[in-house]
């Protein structure tokens, strides 16, 4: 009977099975059909004409190579051209003198300010512009070398409304002797029109001068010859600036809120649509809009129904953030010391005293997270506009309605005739498209015509458990991350700011940008790639934003946070970068065969730390070996620098010229001979395996990194006289380096360390277990920073080295910790580097001089404060030979010859 | 299909049991099944071909088979296009929806011959070979679709790639005669000859109201940036001719110019050039004594000598690209076919996708006044960079420049782009010729930064059942100061983890975590209970780590948070004689792997090494109960780029009470097996992404005479 049962089970079994799998067979016919029809769609929409082959050129050969020409000279149609692309038409070809700024060849770019009048007010973020221009290698108080001009007169804010509109401005520009209506003229401009309106009318004559301009317009945006600027505030700092605020790469980021929108809220004039309709996408819980009515004095003329809600939220949160009450998006890094210096107090210290920088904006869960999303806001297409309104309604009474109803039926009117054809189906096949992105499974979206074709009915019906959708929002949490941030600009004082475009701060906060701004000429659009550093949206697809950023994969969440701090660090971080980056891209423009590529702008260390005079060749530089995929060169070049006579064979220097030229890797020794008296005769120097150089030094301290055309590897070892080496050391140093090209790998340590008591940064020599520096009178460095030293940093520093003939070695490790915001590599070393007194007879060593280490002490500060901050970065280790002084046989290691005590 | 094959295989092992009755049952029921299988699929397939072979011949046919459709003289005529065009103004970007493919849909109007009232048609050639191209290779795209209403691009089947055989205001009308026009909305154009005597527009001068244009030869003034795609004016030789791959590298001319026709101010600059410069340049043009057609277009002279075009373009290393009364050359698509760096000197004019291609990378380009410089401006390149040059433009060329196809599909990606920004080809993915690409490495945490301390990290240990080495490598590692968390690996799913009260008492969060499998993956997978970047992964047997020691590592790892900073280093070795890779235990000079036995590196490996671990090694991994430290090795090397830092001094991590014999075999075995591993990983990654050094991290005065109680880390090296 047993086996009966089981037969009986297995019929039924099969039956049922069967019966499965004829439904089951509907079901796949359905699919295989479509499937089929599906592939008839892929081979064959076009048709494949039987006389392809009879099918005439689209031109002949002849017509392609020979061009129809024209009578018109060349030089004639530029002369025409002038004339007539002019003001808003205007091109760096037609408004722009090329030949004021060949002057000098690759010096041509020179910059002039005109000198501003007595008694005339400038604002202060217009005094930093100039401050920044005036201190920067492109200055010149000249006006007839001068390729470009920047006005005395501030230009920052046109608002008529605003105090610091400077009326006038037609004739006082026209009594500038260079004038010649705005030709390689720049003026900088950061609002522009008035309310309600904002145009772009800077409400004077801007004729053929450069604009570089916040929140441009693509309109009125003259491509390749306007820049657009990003909008910063008074706050701004000069120089340096607070390094961004990502200081780890948590993956998945943690943050409470997946989206945010913080800020006024326009209730009419421009700008107002997509801020309005931002609550349609608040859900309160990772989606949050909070936004102000409170904008100018007759708000309350406009306010709707949202606003006395809106308006108690925002000021909630905002005490919740800041107890002081001030905006607390307005903190930026401390000016002095850096927090990040701060370890050297302790190794607790320093990450606290950091924490404390950024009061509550750090800590993620607690309080406000970083602000997040930034929108600019342009007139929108009219259409768009009543469309967009009407359908965030219906949507939002989606949102509310659906989850609660089994199914339910809406009701929507509407002539769709007015737009998308006449078969009415665009709004709809929008909405279905996005409701699968927002709710997929849960609502099913039908059209039912009604009455003609104008009316239909869109009946939503819910169609899926409870419990499902509580698992679905499970899976959503996992792909939560931090997001973007906006920051407005609450410090304007006046009644109606202008829209503010604030990219900066935004950026720096290591949210991820979700930029809705229509229209908005991104700010210096020209180089930046932005599509790889933000999400952009669409004002018109808003409601689609949630679903786009909830797509973004965490991978490509790492990969944006991070191009948004190297953005920021690069190009926004002080006023001082945001004009050099403007200079450098009309820089690049007028000498564009010498100009940077793409590539050079958006990866580290960015365009301003990247000179094209240099070589516009990327494998040139020491930044871009991975990204290339090629490994850096396998030979060095020895510089050394002797500043004493040579009188006898058994100096310093022939021992170190002996050891050097020993290593398989040295291709050349070059001698920089900076001593008062004349070289010695070749024959002086020892025969030696490589090629030796001997070139005149300037007889200055800052010679040793000129950058000599001799220096053909990439790999400098910059050598002092009397320094003593092995040669199995340099090897070694070498090899370390070749992992490391892009810094400096160096013997003798050096550190700095911020002295609470004097309020300034201090310099040792001490042993310490953490350095910052390594000296360059042994120390292996890429070529590229010779150049970095002579061009890129300014005259002051350079005179300040050659006075004093000291710190040169500091300098340098200033200028690599900059461009890289790593610290130096200190190799292994036998003890007795430089102890040894150097013999009698011979001028001490300036190190020995007392005043020697107060000066040391001094260039640290000098340094420190032009840069802006300090970049010099601390090291806890030191890197060895794999078997250093490990319990094994001599026999068996490489570098043996390092233990020897 | 599913159920089938699930009984299929039971069925037949119960057969023999079954008692004659029952077995004719189960078989008379299995036959029914089976015909009721041939019968669907019959049913299914039989239909649908015959269906499909129709329309094949349906769509078969010629092109003058199309229908002819006239164009009433009052038929309205499109405005001029508008200069204020963007994507956010004029382009309705609802149409293309929100698609989770980020792919933009584009429906291709049906072949319609447009003749005016009297008969003519409005174009001398109809459609062109080229459009045609063009137009399948679209229709064969995953752009394509056949429903107009869900599309969200429209390409007209009117061909306007060449203006001079255009009736202008008729193709106009034509074009408004499309069932979907609207103001041209959505609808992209191709053109690349625009313009006619004796101005020379540079965009099409058909009035196409909002439609997109993609053009060849914009300027600065016509071309709507971020709205118009400037294309290349197709080369039709380069499906004639055939140019060998050349290598990049110096060639016999410096600088070469084979356009014909320049006018004669440039010529004498160019003759001028010559003059000065000599056998470096050379100048030719058009032979005289040939006649019209292909054969003169193939040829070019110079003082009498024929040179063969484009063949001479391989002999340069540049070659002039000069504007004409267009700006687009057709003559530029030759010149980066022959791998020669193109010297533009064309004021004003949009480079081919100068959206997204850098053009910087593959050209020169000199304004036009500056031609008199020409030669020193190209001197003063560096020859390592011509080089490079020469192959991103002959890369250009191979990518977007060859074909019809290459052409249209890049234009509608730029649009796609444009639509899906974040989901948009990347710089790199654009511009970096593929020997780069495979090569390049692009580091997921590229970004320098040094972590902060104060977070810590968490130690996850891997544990089977050795309990009490566990509780000692556990009360071990709670003595280092940034410890915090410790995670638990419970990867024994036959016994339990013992009492919480038997565990040792810790400072920090203790967590442990069952596992579903014995895997070693476990290790590696990304658990919440991780909240640090830090991750110190470390068996439940290395209990002769100090604290100092991992305290150091720790701070290494915050130097290169992007490596794997470990403490026992291993070596990969290429074996002559056997000519695969072996893997190298011994004390040697060089490290080129950490042993994940003590590590730290960051969590996103772990992501990468659950999610992302390419081929089937993770499947290998855990198959082998072996290698899962190569193989998070070879994932990190190969996505950084970098090696990893080996720290601190070696150590005795073998336990000291194994015996001799037993372990060296043991020991033989297990090389063998490891060695395997390296070479299967090798061969799945495609390359060696493994990098050798010769250094590893001490703290700063390690070994050196100074007072042990002034240095951070004094107990580092004991054995």
């Amino acid at each position: 009977m047993q086996a009966r049962k089981k037969y009986v089970l297995l019929g039924l079994c099969a039956c049922s099975w069967l019966v499965l799998f004829y439904c089951g067979g509907g079901v796949q016919l359905r699919v295989l059909r479509l499937i089929t029809r599906h592939r008839a769609e892929v081979l064959h929409p076009w048709p494949n004409w039987t006389d392809r082959a009879f099918l005439p050129r689209y031109a002949h050969l002849d017509e392609l190579q020979t061009d129809p020409g024209t009578a018109e000279s060349p030089r004639q149609r530029r002369q025409a051209w002038s004339t007539i692309y002019r003001d808003s038409r205007c091109r760096m070809e037609t408004c722009f003198d090329f030949s004021r700024c060949r002057r000098r060849g690759r010096e041509g770019f020179r910059v002039y300010i005109y000198p501003s009048e007595k008694g005339e007010r400038v604002s202060e973020s217009y005094r930093k512009i100039l401050a920044s221009i005036s201190e920067s290698r492109y200055y010149t108080s000249d006006p007839r070398e001068a390729c470009l001009f920047v006005l005395g007169i501030d230009t920052l804010d046109r608002d008529q409304l605003s105090g610091q509109f400077v009326p006038n401005m037609d004739e006082r520009i026209r009594s500038y002797p260079s004038w010649n209506d705005g030709r390689n003229h720049l003026i900088f401009n950061l609002y522009s029109g008035t309310w309600p309106n904002y145009t772009e009318d800077l409400g004077f004559n801007v004729g053929q001068a450069i604009l570089a301009k916040a929140s441009l317009n693509t309109e009125y945006f003259r491509p390749g010859f306007d820049v657009s600027i990003p909008l910063f505030s008074k706050d701004h700092p000069q120089k340096g600036g607070g390094r961004g605020w990502l200081l780890r790469n948590t993956t998945p980021p943690r943050r409470k809120y997946l989206l945010m929108f913080k800020g006024k809220r326009y209730l009419t004039g421009i700008g107002s649509d997509t801020r309005n309709a931002l609550h349609h996408i608040h859900n309160g819980k990772d989606i949050v809009s909070m936004t102000t009515c409170r904008h100018g004095k007759d708000w309350e003329k406009h306010k709707d129904a949202r606003c006395d809600h809106d308006n108690l939220e925002y000021e909630r949160r905002r005490r919740r953030a800041s107890p002081s009450g001030s905006p607390s998006v307005r903190l930026t890094a401390p000016e002095g010391p850096n927090p990040q210096a701060a370890p050297f107090a302790g190794p607790s210290m320093g990450s606290s005293s950091q924490l404390k920088a950024v009061g509550p904006f750090r800590s993620s869960s607690s309080s406000f997270p970083p602000v997040l999303f930034f929108h600019v806001w342009r007139p929108l297409h009219q259409t768009w506009t009543s469309e967009l309104t009407q359908r965030a309604g219906l949507l939002s009474d989606l949102q509310q309605r659906s989850p609660e109803c089994g199914s339910k039926f809406y009701k929507w009117r509407k002539n769709i005739s007015g737009r998308g054809g006449g078969d009415g189906g665009a709004l709809l096949r929008l909405l279905r498209g996005w409701l699968q992105v927002n709710d997929p499974p849960h609502l099913l979206l039908q059209q039912i015509n009604l009455e003609g074709p104008g009316q239909q009915v869109i009946r939503v019906t819910s169609r899926i458990s409870r419990e499902e959708e509580e698992e679905e929002e499970e899976e959503e949490e996992e792909d939560l991350f931090s997001s973007s941030c906006s920051r407005l600009d609450e410090e304007k004082l006046r009644s109606d700011p202008p829209p503010p475009v604030s990219a900066p701060l935004c950026v720096q906060a290591a949210c991820i940008p979700v930029l809705l701004s229509n229209g908005w000429e991104l700010p210096f659009s020209d180089v930046i790639q932005w599509n790889q550093a933000v999400v952009e949206g669409d004002e018109r697809l808003l409601l689609q934003v949630p679903s786009t950023v909830r797509a973004v994969p965490n991978q490509r969440v790492l990969e944006l946070r991070q191009r948004t701090q190297m953005l920021w660090d690069a190009y926004f971080s002080s006023v001082d970068k945001i004009v050099l980056t403007t200079l450098e891209i009309i820089k690049d423009r007028i000498f564009s065969h010498i100009s940077r590529n793409k590539y050079m702008w958006n990866s580290l260390p960015g365009g301003l730390l990247v000179l094209p005079e240099f070589s516009t060749h990327l494998a040139h530089f020491p930044f871009y070996y991975l990204g290339l995929g090629i490994s850096s060169g396998h030979e060095f070049t020895a510089v050394i620098h002797a500043v004493s006579p040579l009188v006898s064979q058994s100096q310093p220097i022939m021992k170190l010229l002996q050891v050097v030229s020993k290593s398989k890797y040295c291709s050349q020794i070059i001698i920089l001979w900076n001593c008062e008296k004349p070289p010695p005769s070749r024959s002086k120097w020892p025969p030696m395996p490589v090629p030796l150089i001997v070139t005149e030094g300037r007889r200055k301290t800052t010679s040793r990194f000129l950058p000599h055309v001799a220096i053909e590897t990439e790999a400098v070892l910059s050598l002092d006289e009397d320094t003593v080496l092995l040669t199995s050391e340099v090897n070694f140093a070498f090899l370390v380096w070749r992992s490391f090209p892009d810094r400096i790998v160096g013997y003798p340590p050096r550190s700095h360390f911020w002295d609470p008591l004097k309020q300034a940064w201090g310099y040792t020599s001490k042993w310490t277990n953490e350095y910052s520096m390594v000296l360059t009178g042994a120390a292996f460095y890429h070529r590229y920073y010779n150049f970095l030293f002579s061009h890129f940093l300014p005259q002051s520093l350079r005179a300040l080295v050659d006075r004093t003939a000291n710190c040169e070695d500091i300098l340098m490790n200033f200028l690599v910790s900059a461009a890289t915001h790593l610290p130096p590599v200190k190799v292994a070393q036998r003890k007795q580097y430089k102890e040894v007194l150097p013999p009698q007879g011979v001028n001490s060593a300036p190190w020995a001089h007392p005043e020697h280490f107060a000066q040391r002490q001094d260039c640290v500060n000098a340094f420190a404060s032009w840069f802006g901050y300090m970049p010099l970065v601390h090291s806890q280790l030191r890197l060895d030979p794999v078997l250093f002084k490990d319990q094994v046989s001599v026999f068996r290691k490489r570098y043996k010859d390092l233990e020897r005590a | 299909m599913y159920a089938s094959g699930k009984y299929g295989s039971r069925g037949p092992a119960l057969i023999p049991r079954m008692k004659t009755k029952h077995r004719i049952y189960y078989i008379a029921l299995f036959s029914l099944v089976l015909l009721g299988l041939i019968a669907t699929g019959m049913f299914q397939f039989w239909p649908h071909s015959i269906e499909s072979s129709a329309e094949w011949t349906l769509e078969k046919g010629s092109v003058h088979d199309a229908p002819l459709i006239r164009l009433p003289v009052s038929s309205p005529i499109p405005e001029r296009g508008d200069l204020s065009c963007r994507m956010h103004t004029c382009f309705d970007v609802y149409r293309c929806g929100y698609n989770p493919k980020n792919k933009i849909k584009v429906y291709i109007y049906p072949l319609q011959r447009f003749v005016d009232e009297f008969g003519v048609p409005i174009s001398s050639t109809g459609l062109s070979r080229e459009y045609n191209d063009l137009l399948s290779a679209i229709s064969d795209s995953d752009f394509y679709t056949d429903d107009v209403t869900r599309a969200c691009l429209f390409v007209p089947s009117i061909d306007v790639l060449n203006q001079n055989s255009l009736r202008v205001r008729d193709t106009a009308q034509a074009l408004a005669m499309l069932p979907r026009w609207d103001k041209g909305m959505n609808h992209l154009l191709f053109n690349m000859l625009p313009g006619g005597p004796p101005d020379y527009n540079t965009a099409l001068d058909v009035p196409r109201d909002r439609a997109l244009l993609a053009g060849g030869g914009f300027s600065t003034w016509t071309y709507r940036q971020g709205y118009d795609v400037s294309i290349p004016v197709y080369s039709p030789l380069s499906t004639d001719v055939v140019l060998p791959e050349r290598q990049p590298g110096p060639r016999r001319y410096f600088i070469l110019s084979s356009q014909t026709a320049i006018h004669r101010e440039y010529r004498a600059e160019l003759e001028r050039l010559k003059e000065e410069n000599g056998d470096a340049l050379l100048l030719l043009d058009k032979c005289s004594n040939l006649s019209q057609g292909a054969a003169s277009a193939r040829k070019r002279c110079y003082k009498g000598q024929v040179y063969d075009y484009p063949q001479i373009l391989q002999e340069s290393s540049f070659c002039v690209v000069l504007r004409g009364a267009r700006l687009g050359q057709a003559a530029l698509s030759d010149v980066l076919q022959a791998g020669c760096v193109p010297v533009i000197l064309a004021d004003s004019y949009i480079l081919p996708f100068s959206e997204v291609l850098d053009w910087k990378r593959a050209s020169v380009v000199i304004p036009e006044e500056k031609l008199s410089e020409m030669y020193t401006i190209l001197k003063s390149i560096p020859h390592r960079q011509v080089e490079e040059m020469q192959r991103q433009a002959y890369w250009f060329w191979e990518a977007y420049f060859s074909s019809m196809k290459a052409i249209g599909l890049t234009t509608l990606q730029i649009i796609n782009d444009r639509i899906y920004p974040y989901a948009a080809r990347t710089y790199e993915q654009w511009n970096n010729p593929p020997v780069v690409k495979w090569s390049s490495v692009n580091s997921p945490l590229f970004l320098p930064l040094i972590p902060p301390r104060a977070p810590g990290f968490t130690a996850v240990v891997l544990t089977y059942d050795r309990v009490e080495s566990l509780f000692r490598v556990i009360t071990e590692i709670s003595k280092v100061p940034s410890l915090a968390k410790l995670l638990v690996v419970w990867n024994n799913q036959n016994k339990s983890p013992p009492e919480e009260s038997l565990w040792p008492k810790v400072g920090v969060p203790l967590k442990v975590v069952r596992t579903k499998e014995n895997k070693l993956s476990n290790r590696f997978f990304p658990y919440d209970e991780i909240e640090t970047e830090a991750v110190l992964a470390i068996d439940d047997d290395i209990i002769m780590l100090t604290s100092d020691e991992l305290q150091f590592g720790y701070e290494v790892w915050r130097e290169f948070p992007d490596r794997l900073v470990g403490y026992p280093g291993r070596l990969h070795l290429w074996d002559h004689e056997m000519g695969k890779w072996k893997y190298e235990s011994e004390w040697t000079n060089e490290v080129s792997m950490v042993l994940t036995g003590a590590a730290f590196y960051h969590k996103y490996f772990n992501y990468l090494y659950t999610y992302k671990m390419p081929g089937d090694i993770k499947n290998w991994v855990d198959a082998h109960m072996n290698c899962e430290d190569i193989a998070m090795n070879f994932l990190v090397a190969n996505i950084t780029g970098k090696a990893p830092i080996k720290v601190t001094p070696r150590k005795k991590f073998k336990c000291p009470e194994c015996t001799a014999i037993d372990g060296l075999s043991l020991d033989q075995t297990h090389m063998v097996e490891r060695s395997e591993c390296i070479n299967k990983f090798a061969s799945v990654f495609g390359t060696m992404p493994l990098k050798v050094v010769e250094h590893r991290a001490d703290p700063v005065l390690y070994k050196d005479d100074f007072p042990e109680k002034l240095k951070s880390f004094p107990n580092i090296g004991s054995l």
